[in-house]
């Protein structure tokens, strides 16, 4: 009898191969799948939830929020939204109604500013200290809502810049130096913008006539004159006449002058982008001559964050 | 015998000394001055004078513009690469100052297109003053700038 070393079982082999049942292929697509489009809504869901992009309407009518935070943010929302939307970069409605609140802001802040200073004399320190508080507040106010006007593609908003371009007297130089350069800043843009109302279809360009035509005709006070010149403009436009610039050309030849070279610079930049009648031509080459050769001299503001 | 034994066992060694020697080459040799890639230091040399933003942006206006009265000594320091270089500065993390290239280049290829837009609308007007500063930029370290710069060449000679 001889003992002997168990023999080791016989290597198996490799399962069979399968091809694979559809239940198999659909499992490998259809769970992962499920799995990615849940995720999805769930996203979508969350931020419908937490707030999406908001309707115009819904933006403007922030705009008047009595938070000041909501202020800012809806502004500058809305400003970014102009950028790439041109449907609503050409509403008049929208356009309208940002110049009326930028005119009311504007009030509001130069009312600020006058009882500010008849009254500083006589403030404590606190006082004085909560009421520049609130002037800066209102001047940011002025702030956020001229990039908005400046990324409209229907020039509604240059005359109020130009307003506030043109201003070089006021209690506050630095908050001064701020509208004014960013006013020069926004006509800047505008100008740029509006070769985005030319590459418009005929049909849209219809539309936004008519609507204009009606809030030149029964819109608010307020704006009824702005609404009455852009018609014109866009008009003079359709024709393939040169319409006169809307006052930009003289604003920024008077620009061109001023003490802030930070403010001149701007105001090159924008005289790229505005072209008026034949007179208004001439005296923007005048101005551009006269700024090739500017030596950079006068009174440069800085403006801190603190600012 | 022994020799083959050194080297087996430090043969490696000797490798990868090599090949760190070499990448250091190859490095010290890529950040050269004047390299593609070296980043540029601020000259020493000048910044254009006082208000040379201000007048820039007035000779693009007034190029873009077909206007006879675009002064061209300007423009051509707007075609000089190296002027350019020293006029756009940033700092680097360690606060050191250097030149922020793509600001310089951006203006030099704002240049040759307000060049090209003057040309057209003026075709009369001799630019052969500009003629040097774009053969220059046809050299640029740049491609963007080169190719721009070939471009603005051909549309003058038309």
């Amino acid at each position: 009898m001889s003992s002997s070393v168990p023999l080791p079982p016989p290597s198996q082999g490799l399962p069979p191969v399968k091809p694979p049942s559809g239940k198999f292929i659909a499992q490998l697509f259809l769970v992962p799948g499920l799995i990615v489009t849940v995720a999805v809504l769930v996203l979508l869901f969350f931020s419908w939830f937490v707030g999406g992009e908001s309707a115009p309407d819904e933006l403007l009518k922030r705009l008047g929020d009595a938070n000041a935070d909501i202020r800012w943010r809806a502004a500058n929302d809305l400003a970014q939204r102009l950028r790439r939307d041109d449907d609503l970069a050409s509403n008049p409605k929208v356009a309208l109604r940002l110049v009326e609140n930028l005119q009311a802001r504007l009030r509001d802040y130069e009312e600020a500013q006058r009882q500010f200073v008849e009254q500083a004399a006589r403030a404590s320190d606190e006082e004085r200290q909560r009421e520049q508080n609130s002037l800066r507040d209102k001047r940011k106010d002025i702030q956020y809502l001229s990039p908005c006007l400046g990324n409209l593609i229907i020039p509604v908003g240059a005359p109020l810049l130009c307003e506030i371009a043109k201003k070089d007297q006021g209690a506050d130089e630095k908050s001064l130096a701020l509208l004014r350069r960013q006013a020069v800043w926004s006509l800047g843009n505008l100008g740029d913008n509006l070769k985005r109302y030319d590459k418009l279809s005929p049909e849209r360009k219809q539309a936004v006539l008519a609507e204009m035509e009606s809030e030149a005709a029964t819109g608010p006070a307020s704006t009824r004159t702005s609404a009455e010149e852009t018609l014109r403009y866009l008009r003079q436009v359709q024709d393939g006449t040169s319409p006169s610039s809307l006052g930009v050309i003289p604003t920024l030849v008077l620009c061109a002058r001023a003490e802030d070279p930070f403010v001149r610079e701007m105001t090159a930049h924008a005289l790229n982008f505005w072209h008026g009648d034949a007179a208004e031509e001439r005296q923007a080459e005048r101005a551009l001559v006269q700024l090739a050769g500017d030596k950079g001299t006068g009174k440069r503001i800085e403006i801190g964050e603190q600012d | 015998m022994s020799q083959i034994n050194w080297w087996s066992k430090h043969g490696m060694t000797v490798i990868a000394v090599a090949t760190a020697l070499a990448l250091v080459g190859v490095v010290i040799w890529l950040n050269r001055p004047g390299s593609l890639h070296a980043p540029e230091r601020v000259p020493s040399s000048a910044m254009s004078p006082t208000g040379w933003e201000i007048r820039y942006n007035a000779t693009l206006a007034l190029a873009r513009r077909g206007s006879d009265k675009v002064p061209l000594d300007e423009l051509q320091e707007m075609l000089n690469e190296d002027q350019q270089l020293r006029n756009f500065t940033a700092q680097t993390q360690n606060g050191e100052p250097t030149a922020d290239e793509q600001a310089a280049r951006m203006t030099v290829i704002k240049a040759l297109e307000a060049t090209g837009a003057l040309h057209q609308k003026q075709p009369k007007l001799d630019l052969r003053a500009l003629n040097g500063a774009i053969d220059k930029l046809t050299h640029s370290a740049n491609l963007t700038v080169r190719e721009k710069a070939q471009a603005t060449q051909k549309e003058l000679a038309n």
